[in-house]
């Protein structure tokens, strides 16, 4: 995977849909950006070392979430010292639908909102997702569950508020 | 999910860097690196040195020195005497840029439904001018935990968080976070003693002292200057978590560069325990530790 080749399909495959998936979960599509470049920017540090990476896209997006969990440091470190990210390249047209999504996701439990991403965001089954997060099925099921009812409730509520 | 499909369309709006401009950032990262494990090296062995002539075959001299105890020190700006209400930003992730000043901090657990002491504690402590207050991002909604950083207007290096741990810690095994192990303990020694037993990193032998007038243990963990994390799948160790609210919503303190140093004073204030933790990389000014130092010195319990 680590050649280059491999990595500039990655990169041109993954690198919208790992942006999407992070700013579901965190709320920041800048946020988003800047993680995602700075996990490709990992990939490419790791060199040859990714080839034993089983799954790119899930090790791409722990990297990303990691990063925006170190956000403190990103931003004092590589402002003084390292090389930094480009960064979000043009304005993306945030509408007030997706603001209503990500609002609503925001207020799911933090467990339920990545099992909700990663299977309708990243569309990973249960199964995947309980190999990615390292916890039973039947976890991923009932979060998904209760994710569902509850985001339903959160949206018709917006919606309602708009009406 | 309908609504979740309109999240897609978004993608198609960003716009990606080239990938090559992210190669140079990889490449100046990785030089910028390899010039820092030089660096690293040569004041090893100077050290190696340096120290040789001074040891007299005692081996206690050769392992970490526990970190300083905290003694009080003038302050470059006096603190008011009435500590200011910290006003959290309303989002999280967010953060506020702060006067100077002494400030209260509240740690609360949320939301309600799950909240297990409401105000977990109050502290008043000095903060230096145009430092921010950010509100933590990933652990929503449980743990709401301040954390201090200077800006690029205040210069500096560094943050200040406080942990919750007053069911004990999470020790990662292996520190790379590919497992981890769950190390319950009910005192602020059995706490120190977890971390004191972190693997891969040089940690100080747990020294009494006191922190807002209460005893406490204070710790200090450093990264070797010459370690590799590029070997953990996130470039990053994962060193330790207070909370009890399930491994994926604990509040991590990691080390992702080699040289980086995480200070750390376990207290126990009424029923609660807490971690004070001051973490510096390696780019650090001394004058950056002095900084957080005097800020933890500053603080005093309330109630």
């Amino acid at each position: 995977m680590s050649g280059s080749g491999d990595l500039d399909a990655l990169y041109a495959a993954s690198y919208r849909r790992l942006v999407v998936q992070v700013y579901a979960i965190c709320g920041n599509l800048a946020d988003a950006e800047d993680a995602v470049q700075e996990a490709f920017v990992a990939a490419l540090r790791k060199g040859r070392e990714l080839d034993g990476v089983a799954n790119t896209d899930a090790w791409l997006r722990r990297v990303a979430l990691n990063r925006l969990r170190a956000g403190w440091r990103h931003a004092s470190v590589v402002l003084r010292y390292q090389a930094a990210v480009p960064g979000p390249q043009a304005p993306v047209d945030v509408g007030p639908e997706h603001v209503a999504i990500v609002t609503a996701l925001a207020q799911l439990d933090p467990n339920q909102r990545h099992v909700t991403v990663l299977h309708h965001l990243a569309d990973l089954g249960t199964a995947q997702i309980a190999d990615e997060l390292g916890i039973p099925e039947g976890t991923v099921k009932s979060r998904l569950s209760r994710a569902r009812g509850r985001l339903a409730e959160l949206l018709d509520e917006e919606e309602s508020r708009h009406a | 999910m309908p609504d979740l499909n309109l999240l897609r369309n978004l993608g198609e709006e960003v716009r990606p860097p080239s990938l090559d401009s992210l190669r140079e950032t990889a490449r100046r990262r990785n030089r910028r690196a390899a010039a820092l494990t030089v660096t690293a090296c040569a004041a090893a062995v100077v050290a190696v040195i340096a120290g040789g002539a001074q040891l007299t075959g005692d081996g206690d001299q050769s392992a970490p020195k526990p970190a300083s105890k905290p003694t009080r020190t003038e302050t470059t700006t006096p603190a008011p005497a009435e500590a200011h209400k910290l006003r959290l930003p309303k989002r999280f992730g967010d953060s506020a840029v702060l006067d100077g000043g002494r400030y209260t901090v509240r740690v609360r657990n949320l939301p309600r439904e799950l909240d297990q002491g409401g105000l977990l504690l109050a502290f008043d402590m000095d903060v230096p001018e145009g430092w921010k207050v950010t509100k933590p991002l990933i652990r929503i909604p449980y743990q709401i935990r301040p954390e201090f950083t200077p800006t690029k207007a205040s210069g500096g290096l560094g943050r200040l968080s406080v942990q919750h741990a007053t069911s004990g810690v999470m020790v990662a095994e292996n520190l790379c976070g590919y497992s981890i192990a769950p190390f319950h303990t009910h005192t602020t020694r059995g706490i120190a003693a977890a971390i004191a037993g972190l693997p891969r990193v040089e940690v100080s032998t747990p020294a009494a002292t006191t922190l807002g007038g209460l005893n406490a243990l204070a710790l200090t963990i450093t990264v070797r200057p010459d370690d590799n994390l590029a070997r953990c799948n996130a470039d990053a160790y994962e060193l330790y978590a207070g909370g009890d609210l399930g491994a994926s919503l604990f509040e991590w303190v990691g080390a992702d560069q080699p040289g980086d140093v995480v200070r750390l004073w376990i207290v126990q204030v009424a029923d609660e325990r807490f971690i004070f933790t001051a973490e510096t990389p390696p780019d650090a000014t001394q004058a950056d530790v002095d900084t957080l130092t005097r800020m933890v010195e500053s603080i005093t319990f309330r109630g």
